[in-house]
């Protein structure tokens, strides 16, 4: 319970200051000559940069990039793949092959390698590096969703519906969607903190957000080349990112706890 | 047993001429007039139409499929645009680094995650099982791309033990192996921990009890063997994350691999070469994965059956 709440915690801070960066008077990319590289100080929290713009700021503005993509992404992801998988697996025959095969296609790219070619074809940008998550990332909701649904489907309450003559689509919102939702409200939980590295990574390999706009990936990235005079620019954005995900993390994990152990 | 060959190398094929369209693909997503993307806005007429003859982007669609399927059948993938080599003669140059470096991540993942995993099923719910646990969370929350630099940065930087970057020697293989196979070992401990778990109360577990075995045996040649299953399944499918990290991990550490290679094409838009190293990748995977279910097919007949009905 503890550690749930710590994670809660720090999720809600994370959360709060990237909301509140859109109005607090932060200035990412303003340039302060004479702090180049300097370390964290009053004023400056996490000190400046290689091109001398206070971290904290940009990490702020990271952050939200960062959690404006999973806001967007995961809800996307989640409904689109839970409508496929329980369509696929209600009406059977052709369209569920069709989806069954793309879900291994989608899943036969390991990693971020679809999500990053994908990224890498549309161009550098983060509008494209959600369009690429979004393209690969609906296919475990809808796995999950279809080998749900076809467990569900031969259920008594659900053949009942059907006898009583309710359109698929109620019967879905009814008596199959309520039953399914815990599994995929965890699966999305875990989900944010995997779109957010993602998100990260994709930066990291130049495919993000494009400079000036600060991302986190790109943070670390940069921070690497000043690692021996500056540590601060690699430590803070990384510690930041760790933090989120281990606490998302922690919260899925405790959410599957508490469904499975009954 | 035939049955499921047939039906696991049917799924392979399918699976494989479905990535094969899909990789062939990518390069009609790029925006606008892909020629333009890769050679520039300085290019003159002549050479654009020259490009876009070579890379065949002037025919119909389905005749540029079928000359990229041919092509593939002689391992031909086209030439790169920037070092105007033959792509398959650079991915045969790559893949050796990529192959070892895997390899050395997988050993340094099990060599982690198998005791950890054997110390917390031995003590479950007792502190050594929470540590266990604790490390679990922390691997799977760190990001390659920051715990990569942040072991450059003390055994490299501070300490001085290892290289910073590059392939030279045995020492600069220990950072890169160490990042990719931190990853790993979380999931690998977790599975390993579970189905230790599941057959620690099976019968013949008792029975080896019984006979005064000592334990050294009794986990090794009992429990560690009918545990192993899961640990083999899940391994092949977290090679994929492996593969997929190793983009990531390459680039941190200048490893001359495919990874490193498909970052070096994203960054020099050379869509060929990018579509050479992702279909690579994607083939090692999906082969990997049917070699996994083969293995497992072989090793349990439970398997088997449940695959093919």
């Amino acid at each position: 319970m503890k550690r749930e709440t710590a994670a809660c915690g720090v999720l809600i801070l994370w959360a709060g200051l990237a909301l509140a960066a859109g109005w607090l008077p932060l200035e990412p990319n303003h340039i302060h000559l004479d702090r180049i590289l300097s370390t964290p100080a009053a004023g400056a929290w996490l000190g400046y940069d290689d091109l001398g713009r206070r971290v904290a700021d940009r990490l702020l503005l990271g952050l939200r990039a960062s959690f404006m993509v999973a806001a967007i992404v995961v809800p996307v992801c989640a409904v689109s793949g839970a409508m496929i998988g329980v369509t696929a697996a209600w009406w059977g025959g052709l369209w569920d092959r069709f989806c069954a095969g793309l879900i291994d296609l989608t899943l036969a790219f390991p990693g971020l390698l679809l999500a990053l070619a994908l990224a890498a074809a549309l161009g550098p940008s983060l509008a494209n590096v959600a369009a690429a998550l979004m393209l690969t990332g609906w296919t475990g909701y809808a796995r999950l969703a279809r080998a749900q649904t076809l467990a569900l489907r031969e259920r008594e309450h659900v053949q009942a519906a059907r006898v009583l003559g309710t359109a698929p689509p109620a019967v879905w919102r009814r008596h199959v969607l309520p039953l399914i939702a815990a599994p995929l409200i965890i699966e999305a939980t875990l989900g944010v903190g995997g779109v957010i590295v993602a998100e990260a990574g994709l930066s990291f390999l130049g495919l993000g957000a494009r400079p000036p706009a600060p991302s986190l990936g790109g943070m670390i990235r940069d921070g690497t080349y000043y690692m021996l005079v500056a540590p601060h620019l690699l430590v803070a954005p990384g510690a930041a990112l760790f933090l989120i995900v281990a606490a998302v993390n922690e919260i899925g994990e405790s959410l599957r706890r508490r469904l499975y152990a009954r | 047993m035939w049955r499921f060959l047939c039906r696991r190398l049917f799924h392979a094929a399918a699976v494989t001429s479905g990535v094969v369209s899909l990789v062939f693909l990518l390069i009609h997503l790029v925006p606008g007039d892909p020629v333009e993307v890769m050679l520039g806005e300085s290019a003159v007429a002549a050479e654009r139409a020259a490009l876009r003859h070579a890379l065949g982007l002037d025919q119909p669609l389905l005749a540029q499929w079928l000359h990229y399927v041919a092509g593939l059948l002689r391992f031909d993938m086209g030439t790169s645009l920037y070092t105007h080599r033959a792509i398959a003669g650079m991915l045969r140059e790559r893949l050796p680094a990529t192959a070892l470096l895997a390899a050395v991540a997988v050993i340094v993942a099990l060599v982690i995650s198998l005791p950890l995993g054997a110390i917390s099923a031995w003590r479950t719910g007792r502190w050594p099982d929470h540590c266990v646990a604790g490390y679990a969370a922390l691997a799977v929350a760190v990001p390659s791309f920051w715990l990569g630099p942040m072991l450059v940065w003390l055994f490299a930087l501070q300490l001085g033990w290892l290289p910073v970057s590059g392939r030279e020697g045995a020492a600069s293989l220990v950072l890169p192996a160490l990042t990719l196979g931190v990853g790993l070992s979380a999931p690998l401990a977790r599975i390993l921990r579970g189905s230790l778990l599941e057959v620690a109360h099976e019968d013949f577990l008792r029975a080896a009890r019984a006979r005064g075995l000592p334990s050294s045996v009794i986990f090794l040649r009992y429990a560690l063997r009918n545990a192993a299953l899961p640990v083999l399944t899940v391994l092949g499918l977290q090679l994929g994350a492996l593969l997929g990290g190793a983009v990531i991990t390459e680039t941190i550490f200048q490893w001359p691999g495919v990874g490193l290679l498909t970052v070096e094409a994203i960054l020099r838009r050379d869509y060929p070469v990018l579509q050479g190293c992702v279909l690579l990748i994607a083939l090692v995977y999906v082969g990997v994965n049917m070699l996994v279910d083969l293995i497992c097919g072989l090793l349990d007949v439970r398997v088997r059956t449940r695959m093919s009905a």
